[in-house]
């Protein structure tokens, strides 16, 4: 079983989160049904780095997590202050 | 005016109250009728502080409080207090914030209370939790936030009386983590 | 045949002093306690343990403790226990034969063997496939012949316990190699746990201690036995086998010690009973005081079956010859001529034999002698024409690592052709292979690469900086490119699972099954119990020579947990099904009600016994009507939302408008998705101006609070959102006693109708009881629910239905609440609405703020909008004569599918069978008539109707 290290609770076994996907840029309420198709309907499938939404369901804590698709490696977890420090953009 | 009726411990028949079996590897207690409170928001740490609760702001690590019982530090800005120093806290309201940012959370009507203390009790909770509990890797006063059996509970270590631990969640898990635990007991 | 056992230090896991009876295939056996049934059985002069899976061949031990497949028996219910590891103890259940009709000896199927040769690979397969069908017919007869044991039914069933443990370093396999990295790694500070198979740890060393003389577990390592790695996976999770136990070891580092499968040499009759492995003679003679035979013959190609001829000598076994495939000698061979062993060199077993008599001729029998042959070029054999009688040929052809571990975490193994073995490569940083796994051999070389392995895992597992580490080259001199002797008349044996011969991995090459992977799902080799242990090496050089390869040129196939068969109750484990139980549970039960799974709860359906149904149901719905009833609805979410952002949060979030929801009301709120479908729906309720309380629905409330917190984790709005769904109780007081009924028990709420109207909110103390009060009308009548702590739930449950017993109060259900809201056409999210429901197909386009800039599904909703609608959901009314039609009936249009039935019921109130259902926009005006198809394929009319079913004005629930 794999493990993911939660930024506030440390690592645990994976089966304690649930994953909200890749982080998509939410569009601005105007920005127009074709750029709101992609945003809803058109998911990257990247093989390589990719940043994920994940949530520790015990804790209701969500947080930022970088894996790589490749081999299923986490390479770092974050919280969303540092994810936005780090200039992410909901 | 009606007096207010006594709580339901939802585990009842299933684990027994009183003081702990200081003979037994492993002593389960239900203590679901103590007083136990939960405050939260931004500002529960200065309010707490302000009402002789003083944290340290370090997430999942508990401190024992001179009233009685522990304070638990569920995250930088929740606390879940267990035991005497509860008192003060425990009825919820109308959970109205009790000052800006600060909220109260209904730990007291809405949680079991367990609490497992013996020498076996590491090992039992292996049997039903994937987190290393064993007394040298999980200290006194530590809190993990996690799944026993499936469901999600918080569990604090309290060698206040010998090596033990106490687990609070979900009042409507009640009967099934007290019969999950009393399993892992065994006969 | 066998007297006694040998004297000690013979015997090193034996305590001589208890002997334990046992009774294996009828017979009572007298075994030593240590000994393993195996060890038992051939102490007494058992010799045939098994019959074989497709020949029925009566099979002996080929390994002993090896992970190979030959001994298994059925321990009373339970079949496959490997012999060879099952210890001997008190009160074991009777142990038999598997595999055959009537005794092991005289197996009444035996006949099969006997057609072995036209039986090649895949005969079946290729025999039965036509004509369409008979493959049904066949199968079962065919499954019935070739297996393994019986799974009895009456078996005792226990839960088995799941246990995680914890450790730096795991070390998997006991033996000096394994003992020698476990104690290197606490020697340098890692929590340490040494996993060894057999009884007691030491491996190899118990059978010669000279060799490995520091081999025993240190005291800081964590030694447990009888414990079986099947599998390593993610993030160093080991699957382990500890006795009834399923452990899941969570550990930083792992070494992969154990050991290697010695191989047999692929010769005629090399499965005969009598012909055993050197590794597991020598484990007989040492561990178990046992005298294998009383007169060996040896063939090897390497110097471990000559050790072996040396114990045999030793240990008072006749030795008749010694067959080395080899030319060059060395000094064992000097030591046994010294001892009078006559020794031939570049010689080779040709054919086993045996003749027990005409019994033998057609059930087979133990081996009797061995015809030897001289080596010649290009792996060509001369026999030499003479039998060299014995009871028991020992053979060694060499090692194969056991390294399914290592290549579980991701290792590659390939063909070492200086070695002529696999070797390991690409070993991940968390994993350590030593000593036989790797491919070493010399003891020596052995602890030394251990112990610097342990070292480095520590020093990994704790953090520390590590030297490279590079894994050694297995080496060279233990194997031989060819332990294959082929037999113009065949049963040379490779694969001892599957009765696998020379021939049948050729004719599946010649069939074009020649890739390994292939190769191995088309001839079954390696997909046995043993998973190859014993084969694969032979496999691969069969194959490759048959392809005229070099057999790098094949690579082996994937390794893939588990290490070995494996028990399904240790994988069951003592299984786990939560369930939530609400306040009011024990009132449901002791008021006999029915009920039905709501994900993790179990509701109340109806009140009475299953068979009273009807009548219950009936009864609930009457109550409601005239006096009152009562439903938990606890099972509903419950958000506790507040804060100065708490209302544009929410305006943010609902389609529904609440931002400026005065304090004190209540407001229907609907969910959408960012596709503008319908996702859930509840009451919102505003209780002061930074305090709102949000219902969900039963199966959303989770996806919601987590959509929620999902959000607010983005925007960092000053809102705090809690999840009261478990610590709340809820209850729906409804009819028109309602108000009556509560007023005895709130004292600090006004509830006369001007004062607490339709959709206000409230708090106050209900029984004494700080709960919230919501006038809602779900169900179409004047109804109130009440939210409370649910340590309290049960409490005011009790004093509401102490005081309505006056006013006829009565409990309803689920099924009640259903009807109840079907006459008001209430659309239930989830059986009236899809995935893929829109606002306006649900009727529902008056709840979607219409000014609303933002909201979850806005731009999705601006856009469908502009698009034809596909599909109405309407109410319907059908004859009362009529059948109900059941949920997803469909609604045919011409001769397409229309739309279907989402909700239909007899409703008394409403006179007659009414429904929604989703139907063509052309047919959704009031009095269009549509035809719906039932489950039997008959067609019954429908005619869209105006909804409300029941009290259109909402005059009672608003009254």
């Amino acid at each position: 079983m794999k493990i993911m290290t939660c930024p506030l609770n440390g690592p645990r076994p994976i089966t304690e989160f649930a994953c909200g996907g890749p982080i998509k840029e939410r569009p601005a309420d105007d920005a127009g049904g074709a750029r709101w198709a992609e945003y809803v309907f058109i998911e990257d499938n990247a093989a390589g780095i990719v940043l994920e939404w994940w949530y520790h369901v015990p804790t209701a804590f969500w947080f930022v997590a970088e894996r790589d698709t490749r081999t299923d490696t986490v390479i770092r977890s974050m919280t969303v202050a540092a994810w936005k420090e780090r200039g992410g953009r909901p | 005016m009606p007096v207010a009726p006594a709580p339901l411990r939802f585990a009842v028949g299933l684990v027994p109250t009183g003081a702990h079996d200081t003979g037994a590897p492993t002593s389960l207690r239900d203590r679901s009728l103590e007083p136990r409170a939960g405050v939260k928001g931004p500002g529960a740490p200065a309010f707490l502080a302000a009402h002789g609760i003083v944290t340290d702001g370090i997430a999942n690590r508990a401190a024992r409080h001179p009233a009685g019982g522990l304070v638990a530090m569920l995250s930088g800005t929740e606390v879940l207090i267990l035991g005497a120093a509860a008192a003060p806290f425990a009825d919820y309201g109308s959970g109205a914030p009790l000052a800006p940012g600060v909220y109260p959370v209904p730990r007291f009507g809405g949680t079991y209370w367990f609490s497992l203390a013996g020498p076996g009790a590491p090992a039992l909770l292996a049997t039903l939790c994937g987190v290393d509990l064993r007394p040298h890797r999980f200290a006194d006063l530590a809190i993990a936030q996690t799944m026993i059996a499936r469901v999600s509970a918080v569990i604090v270590r309290d060698d206040a009386d010998g090596l033990g631990f106490h687990i609070v969640g979900d009042i409507t898990l009640a009967p099934y983590v007290a019969d999950a635990l009393r399993k892992a007991e065994g006969p | 045949m066998t007297t006694g056992r040998l004297p000690p230090p013979y015997g090193r896991l034996l305590d001589r002093a208890r002997t334990i009876p046992f009774e294996f295939e009828g017979a009572r056996i007298e075994g030593l306690a240590g000994d393993t049934v195996a060890s038992a059985l051939w102490a007494a002069g058992t010799r045939v343990l098994a019959r074989s899976f497709k020949y029925r061949r009566p099979r002996g031990l080929l390994g002993h403790g090896a992970f190979d497949a030959t001994s298994y028996v059925q321990r009373g219910a339970e079949p496959n226990v490997a012999a060879d590891r099952l210890l001997l103890v008190d009160g074991l259940p009777a142990i038999e034969g598997q595999n055959r009709i009537g005794s092991l000896t005289r197996d009444r199927g035996a006949w099969i063997g006997h057609l072995g040769r036209f039986l090649p690979v895949g005969f079946y397969y290729r025999t039965f496939f036509r004509p369409a069908g008979s493959w049904d017919r066949i199968e079962p007869a065919i499954r019935r012949r070739a297996g393994l044991g019986i799974l009895g039914k009456d078996g005792h069933h226990a839960e088995c316990e799941k246990v995680h443990l914890f450790c730096d370093v795991a070390v998997v396999g006991g033996g000096p190699a394994g003992i020698a990295a476990a104690n290197a790694a606490a020697a340098a500070g890692a929590e340490v746990i040494l996993f060894e198979a057999m009884a007691r740890a030491g491996g190899f060393a118990l059978v010669d201690p000279a060799a490995f003389p520091d081999a025993l577990p240190a005291d800081g390592v964590r030694v447990m036995t009888g414990a079986i790695a099947q599998g390593l996976f993610e993030d160093g999770m080991l699957a382990v086998e500890l006795g009834d136990r399923h452990g899941r070891v969570r550990a930083r580092c792992v070494v992969v010690a154990t050991g290697a499968a010695e191989q047999p040499i692929v010769f005629r009759n090399n499965d005969l009973p009598g012909v055993m492995l050197a590794s597991a003679a020598r484990a007989l003679i040492h561990l178990y005081a046992v005298r294998p035979g009383t007169r060996a013959a040896v063939v090897t190609v390497n110097d471990h079956g000559l050790a072996a001829a040396l114990d045999l000598h030793a240990a008072g076994v006749e030795i008749a010859i010694v067959a080395d495939a080899r030319t060059a000698t060395n000094i064992l061979h000097e030591r046994l001529a010294e001892a009078g062993v006559t020794v031939r060199l570049g010689t080779v077993p040709y054919e086993a034999v045996q003749s027990n008599g005409l019994a033998g001729l057609y059930y087979g029998g133990p081996v009797t002698g061995i015809e030897l042959a001289t080596k010649g070029a290009h792996g060509t054999a001369r026999p030499e024409g003479a039998l060299h009688v014995c009871d028991l040929v020992v053979m060694s052809g060499g090692w194969s690592p056991l390294a399914a571990l290592a290549c579980h975490a991701g290792a590659r193994l390939a063909y070492d052709a200086d070695a002529d073995t696999f070797a390991l490569s690409d070993i991940p940083g968390h994993v350590f292979a030593v000593g036989a796994a790797a491919g070493l051999h010399t003891p020596t070389l052995v602890v030394e690469d251990a112990r610097e392995a342990g070292h480095a895992a520590a020093d990994a597992a704790l953090g520390r900086s590590v030297l490279a580490r590079a894994s050694p080259e297995p080496e060279p001199g233990f194997n031989h490119p060819w332990p294959i002797v082929p037999h113009p008349k065949g049963k040379e044996f490779l694969e001892f699972d599957e009765d696998l011969t020379i021939a049948d991995i050729e004719n599946a090459v010649a069939d074009g099954f020649d890739h390994g992977e292939l190769l191995k799902r088309y001839s079954t080799a390696g997909m046995g119990p043993s998973q190859g242990k014993q084969a694969a090496l032979a496999v691969l050089r069969v194959a490759a020579r048959a392809r005229r390869l070099a057999p790098e040129g094949i690579g082996p196939t994937t390794s893939r947990p588990p290490f070995t068969a494996e028990r399904i109750d240790l994988l069951a484990g003592r299984a786990f099904h939560p369930a939530r139980a609400t306040a009011m549970q024990l009132q449901h039960r002791a008021y006999g009600a029915t009920t039905m799974v709501a994900g993790l709860w179990q509701r109340p359906a109806f009140y009475g016994a299953p068979a009273d149904a009807e009548r219950a149901i009936a009864a609930e719905v009457m109550a409601v009507h005239e006096a009152t009833g009562m439903i938990d609805v606890s099972t509903l979410g419950k958000i506790e939302l507040r804060g100065p952002d708490a209302a544009a949060f929410l305006d943010r979030i609902y389609a529904t408008p609440h931002a400026k929801q005065p304090v004190g009301r209540g407001r229907y709120c609907l969910l959408l998705d960012e596709a503008g479908n319908i996702a859930d729906d509840g009451v919102i309720g505003r209780l002061a101006e930074t305090h709102f309380y949000v219902t969900a629905t039963t199966g959303q409330a989770d996806a919601t609070y987590r959509l929620l917190t999902w959000l607010n984790a983005q925007w960092g709005m000053d809102v705090d959102i809690t999840n009261l769904t478990g610590a709340f109780a809820a209850l729906n007081i409804a009819g028109p006693a309602s108000r009556t009924v509560l007023a005895g028990l709130v004292e600090d709420v006004d509830l006369a109708p001007g004062a607490f109207k339709y959709m206000d909110v409230r708090h106050g103390r209900v029984a004494g009881v700080a709960a919230r009060l919501l006038r809602v009308g779900f169900v179409g009548e004047l109804g109130y629910e009440i939210h409370m702590p649910a340590a309290y739930g049960q409490a005011v449950w009790t004093a509401l239905a102490d005081a309505g017993r006056a006013h006829g109060l009565r409990p309803f259900g689920v099924e009640a609440q259903r009807l109840l809201r079907l006459q008001k056409a209430h659309v239930i999210i989830g059986q009236d609405t899809d995935g893929l429901t829109t606002p306006a197909e649900a009727n529902m386009g008056w709840a979607v703020g219409k000014t609303k800039t933002s909201f979850v599904g806005r731009a999705a909703l601006a856009v469908r909008g502009t698009r034809p609608l596909q599909r109405v959901l309407v109410g319907f009314r059908m004859d009362a004569s009529a059948t109900v039609p059941p949920e997803a009936s469909l609604v045919i249009e011409g001769d397409a599918i229309g739309g279907r039935v989402t909700s239909a019921a007899r409703s008394a109130a409403a006179g007659g069978i009414i429904g929604l259902a989703f139907v063509p926009p052309s047919r959704a005006a009031e009095g269009s008539p549509f035809a719906i198809r039932l489950p039997s394929g008959a067609m019954v009319g429908a005619e869209v109707a105006p909804t409300p079913f029941y009290d259109p004005g909402n005059t009672r629930q608003e009254r």
